[in-house]
């Protein structure tokens, strides 16, 4: 009996291609056969009879189908996807300015970085990020346990920076800042997220945190303070909570100038007044890096510039490769780093679910922070800190943690046309 | 040469395909149909569906409602409505909801509301397709 029905339905699934299309698409048409049969076999007609209509009266299932997939087709984005292969290229260029690819291990872990890289964000964009909306805990213990294992098992500490060690690979504290991206996310997308729970989980975390680097913990207060601000938590109640935190933080910090060593005051003091010779006599400093920058013009030195400048390939990275190449490669490099933030806001601003919105600030915040943190050590408003620019900067870390990021972005533009139906949800 | 082998081509189909082919009750009413019905483009289809829609309705109530004011175009075609709902859907006009046996149904949200009073008020070249008309 319900064979005329199965075979439309059929034919009009085997034109879709996304399997949440089918699901919900073949849902709505059964419902809308049952009403018009029931509506027939309320004329009269007989069972079979009205079944028969009612298939007919819906069209060419072909057809529908065909128009339906292209409105529900998982979409690739193609944006994204070259600005972030461009990136990953343009990091091969300070391994080059340096002499690095001749040989030597370096360019082969930059390659492989770069492989993992893709990968993650590949791989990423076919993972189906909504599954994990309802996981915030999970995601919230997975990154305490993860900061819980890292203080009790870091190997080394590189200029105040804790470093896990696992063959080749550097795991930095950086790689919890994923996990609570994610468990902040799915907090605060859901309604029944209280207040005195979010202050609650902050502080445990913050006091994990603290055992880091200023940098990673500098970029999750940061991004969680950002994302709030898209939580279903009423405004006036984050203004609140958000200002007595920052009231705390500055007392904390007038009582803790007292009492501080002498070179953290000077770091301090260095940051503020960066032109004072006093601070600059013995530091790679504000005067120099400005210098070495104005050195470079249009078309750069083409000399390798890691003997006068620290970390060349690292936290320097921007600086080294405008030395080399120029100011206008730098302004390309800049311009393809930033068309990447703008394209994700681009995407975040035509998108309509909460924990959708959500995982997307959070990603810009996180990119936007390293990207301007990095760059603003170099103009002078940001403080010499261990940031890393994006894809650019030598290491894992830096290409997997936004990998990473890119891949959230392609996941959730994939699936922007699949409608948030919480039927689905549900079962 | 050629004036045989047509020949021989319409006997062919004359034998095989043509004595498969019925015109039945059912074609004649088809065309009927086709001919009696009026003509709508489609802004006057979208007006109509975002009219109807200001009230919270599933496909099957908007296709006997549309019928009910003259536009045939979904009639023996009820499932393309679903493809214009979806696109409004998407285009962020239209909120949904599913409801017991899965039924879904659609409303205008603010957004939509306004594209509604704007559709109203402007007359719509006769031309414009749905895409266009949502994209504009």
């Amino acid at each position: 009996m319900d064979k005329q029905r199965n075979s439309f339905l059929e034919q009009v699934k085997s034109q879709i291609k996304s399997k949440e299309a089918k699901a919900f698409v073949s849902s709505e048409l059964h419902h809308h056969l049952n009403e018009v049969k029931a509506y027939w076999l309320q004329k009269g007609l007989s069972e079979d009879q009205a079944e028969e209509k009612a298939v007919n009266q819906m069209g060419n299932p072909i057809s529908i189908g065909q128009s339906l997939n292209r409105i529900h087709r998982p979409k690739v984005d193609w944006v994204t996807l070259m600005l972030f292969a461009a990136a990953l290229l343009l990091g091969f260029l300070p391994m080059l300015s340096q002499g690095y690819m001749s040989g030597n291990h370096f360019s082969t872990y930059k390659v492989v970085f770069v492989i993992m890289g893709g990968m993650i964000a590949l791989g990423m964009m076919f993972i189906d990020y909504r599954k994990f909306a309802n996981k915030g805990w999970l995601f919230y213990i997975l990154g305490i346990l993860f900061l819980l294992f890292f203080t009790r098992h870091f190997h080394t500490v590189i200029e105040g920076q804790a470093i896990l060690k696992i063959g080749f690979l550097k795991i930095e504290g950086l790689m919890a800042i994923p996990f609570f991206l994610l468990a902040w996310a799915g907090f605060f997308q859901s309604n029944r997220f209280k207040m005195w729970k979010f202050l609650l989980l902050f502080v445990l975390s913050l006091y994990f945190f603290l055992q880091f680097d200023i940098t990673t913990l500098f970029i999750y207060v940061t991004v969680t303070f950002t994302m709030i601000w898209w939580s279903k938590l009423k405004k006036k109640s984050i203004w609140i909570v958000l200002g007595s935190i920052s009231a705390l933080v500055v007392t904390w910090g007038v009582i803790g100038w007292m009492t501080v060593a002498y070179y953290q005051k000077y770091r301090v003091l260095s940051f503020l007044n960066p032109y004072n010779s006093e601070y600059l006599t013995s530091q790679f400093g504000l005067l120099k890096i400005h210098h070495l920058f104005m050195e470079a013009g249009w078309f750069g030195k083409h000399s390798f510039a890691d003997q006068f400048i620290p970390q060349a390939h690292t936290n320097f990275v921007f600086l080294s490769f405008t030395y080399y190449y120029g100011w206008l490669f730098a302004a390309i490099l800049l311009l393809v780093l930033s068309l990447i933030a703008l394209r994700i806001i681009f995407i975040v601003r035509n998108m309509n679910d909460t924990y959708s919105k959500l995982l997307l600030v959070g990603v810009i915040m996180i990119y936007m922070v390293q990207l301007v943190g990095n760059v603003g050590m170099m103009a002078g408003f940001f403080p010499m800190t261990n940031m890393s620019l994006p894809f650019i900067s030598y290491g894992f870390m830096p290409i997997l943690l936004n990998a990473f990021l890119i891949g959230i972005v392609l996941s959730v533009y994939r699936r922007k046309n699949l409608l948030p139906s919480n039927k689905l949800s549900s079962n | 040469m050629m004036e045989k082998r047509l020949k021989n081509l319409r006997k062919t189909m004359d034998r095989e395909v043509f004595a498969q082919l019925k015109f039945t009750a059912e074609h004649k009413n088809r065309i009927r149909d086709k001919i009696k019905q009026e003509t709508h483009n489609d802004a006057e289809i979208l007006i109509a569906i975002m009219q109807l829609l200001v009230q919270e309705k599933t496909g099957y109530q908007l296709v006997s409602l549309l019928q009910s004011r003259g536009i045939l175009n979904f009639k023996e075609n009820e499932g393309s409505l679903y493809v214009i709902l979806h696109s409004l859907e998407l285009k962020g006009v239209l909120k949904s909801s599913w409801q017991e046996d899965d039924a879904k149904f659609y409303q205008l949200n603010k957004q939509g509301r306004k594209l509604l009073k704007k559709l109203e008020k402007q007359p719509l070249s006769n031309h414009l397709s749905f895409k266009e008309i949502l994209e504009g």
